[in-house]
């Protein structure tokens, strides 16, 4: 299945954004978010479940590599990439 | 409910389930009486592997129907399960299982391979192969051990009692209600001990139990649809969030449109998160307890009054010492003691098998306990006052504006700061209105209770990880770190404005 994966990492960008309408902080695809305070890890979990449901893919957190931080970049390449 | 009669009541049972849902999305069903039949195959393993009535079994394993079969086998060759959290190290297996006392270590962990007394969840163990030096006890009453922070903090094993679990389960379905009508998920790990309760619960209940990794959650518990759920607070701030952010309809539907009642506990929950669950006709049940005592107090879907713990679930077995401590003496509780205290002296377990909690509360008129504080918490002023900064934090609840409000102590003062995370930080006139509504307040407490020093926080500390225990709790220790770098800076700022 295609997804056009700009108009995906905007959604996903504005996700994140309401879900901090309270701060000032920036968000971008490419941006840590939990090494920048976006996002604790519940929320993170909440993020994929929209993704999920954006894609109808379910997301395999087995083989997902989060060492280096997350980003929408990140989930949306192993989810749909 | 009795433990050995647990296997006699789901073993027929073919139409309540257990579902596992992995990583992946994976989904695996299996009625109780398949449950029951593949037990009876993992207990024969046991048998043929070496284990005997007294041996103690080793699992460090992800959640799933295999980590559930391990315990349910174990139970019914008679040995004890050891359950070791995740994140555990095993490093050299042959070492681990000799320092542990294993007889034989069920693990998903990538460990390497040779060791003959190791098993992954879903293999078969060889013949034979439990160590010969493997030592064997006289269980008991002894049905488990576990891990758990206990009341200090840190890391403890705690022998598990089988009458504290009977006790424990019985109450709760007496308390609840629940029956084979119901169906919980459980997305905590199963080697914290609550998750084992509930899942014995529901196979004696005859209910639907539903295993998920937390990572699957929101998703599990919309598909699944349980009518009960016990969680930690950041999961229900979470879920409300994402229902107000991206959820249409009510939030009963967006979980899944089946809960009767949800409990929350393990640390304290905000009150406007309990309010709003409320409002929306959800019944988030805060409750009140530790893996030494058992459930200590909660609130039922009959008996509740938002922002306590509920009611005390044995009112005789509980005393409160001068300073509001709390006090429990049950005569089956949940655990009788320590096996490991991480090299701490055990302050908990009194002689006479009386458990210091380290909690304050206070019952209200009608037998609600509302908490303190921790004991470890406990702020003493340079006037030598103590005082708890949850019971100070909730002299400050009604300030409007403030989404968090953190007592903490002033690093140089020795008085009483806070950290204040208003609802919108770049509102310049807020954060003063929020001073002066602070300022009014402080004028009816007394001086020992007033918040002498404000830092203003963007965010909530909060199930902020950099301010979180391991455990998902608010790190005071931390918090108060965090206003004394701050408070530092503002001290440096000021000087540098004076100097110029």
């Amino acid at each position: 299945m295609g997804f056009d994966m700009t108009a995906l990492e905007n959604d996903l960008v504005g996700w994140v954004a309401r879900w901090n309408e309270e701060t000032d902080l920036v968000v971008e695809a490419d941006t840590n978010l939990q090494g920048a305070g976006l996002l604790d890890s519940m929320a993170l979990v909440a993020l994929v479940a929209y993704l999920e449901d954006q894609t109808d893919t379910s997301f395999d957190f087995g083989s997902f590599n989060s060492s280096g931080g997350v980003t929408i970049r990140d989930l949306i390449k192993h989810c749909v990439g | 409910m009795r433990l050995h009669e647990l296997a006699d009541r789901y073993r027929d049972n073919a139409s309540a389930v257990v579902v596992e849902i992995d990583s992946t999305g994976r989904r695996r069903e299996v009625t109780h009486r398949r449950l029951h039949d593949l037990a009876v195959l993992y207990a024969d393993r046991l048998t043929a592997a070496g284990v005997r009535p007294g041996h103690v079994v080793g699992i460090r394993a992800g959640n799933g129907i295999d980590w559930v079969l391990w315990d349910l086998a174990a139970m019914m060759t008679g040995a004890v399960l050891k359950a070791f959290a995740d994140e555990t190290v095993i490093g050299d297996p042959g070492e681990f299982v000799t320092r542990h006392g294993l007889a034989l270590l069920v693990t998903d962990a990538e460990v390497p391979s040779g060791h003959p007394a190791l098993v992954r969840p879903d293999g078969v163990p060889g013949v034979d192969v439990v160590p010969a030096d493997a030592p064997r006890g006289e269980p008991g009453d002894l049905h488990s051990l576990v891990f758990s922070s206990g009341t200090s903090g840190l890391l403890k094993g705690l022998n598990v009692s089988r009458k504290g679990t009977e006790y424990v389960i019985s109450r709760f379905i007496e308390c609840f209600g629940v029956g084979a009508d119901d169906r919980h998920v459980i997305f905590l790990p199963l080697s914290n001990y609550q998750q084992r309760l509930s899942v014995y619960c529901c196979l004696w209940i005859g209910a639907d139990v539903v295993l998920a990794p937390y990572q699957r959650i929101f998703g599990v518990v919309r598909d699944e649809r349980p009518t009960f759920l016990i969680a930690p607070p950041v999961f229900y701030d979470t879920a409300l969030q994402l229902f107000h952010k991206t959820g249409g309809g009510s939030l009963g539907d967006f979980l899944g449109g089946g809960i009767r009642f949800m409990i929350t506990g393990m640390a304290p929950i905000r009150r406007e998160t309990l309010e709003a669950y409320w409002a929306q006709g959800v019944r988030l049940l805060e409750a009140y307890g530790m893996t030494e005592s058992g459930m200590i107090a909660w609130n039922t879907q009959e008996e509740h009054r938002l922002g306590s713990v509920g009611k005390l679930i044995d009112p005789e077995a509980v005393t409160f010492l001068p300073d509001g401590e709390l006090l429990v003496h049950r005569p089956a509780p949940l655990s009788t003691g320590y096996f490991d205290t991480a090299g701490a002296a055990d302050e908990t377990y009194r002689p006479d098998g009386t458990i210091v909690t380290g909690d304050y509360g206070t019952l209200d008129d009608d037998g609600f306990l509302t908490l303190l504080g921790r004991k470890k918490d406990v702020i003493v002023l340079d006037s030598g006052r103590k005082v708890h900064p949850a019971e100070i934090e909730s002299l400050f609840a009604g300030v409007e504006g403030v989404v968090e409000l953190l007592v903490v102590p002033t690093p140089r003062t020795g008085r009483l700061g806070a950290i204040v995370t208003p609802a919108d930080p770049k509102d310049d006139a807020l954060v003063l209105s929020i001073r002066e509504r602070i300022d009014k307040t402080n004028q009816s407490l007394e001086s020992h209770q007033r918040i002498t020093s404000l830092v203003f926080s963007d965010r909530p500390l909060r199930n902020d990880p950099r301010y979180m225990t391991a455990n998902l709790k608010l790190s005071r220790p931390l918090a108060a770190a965090y206003f004394a770098e701050a408070a530092q800076a503002r001290r440096q700022e000021r000087a540098a404005e004076h100097g110029r």
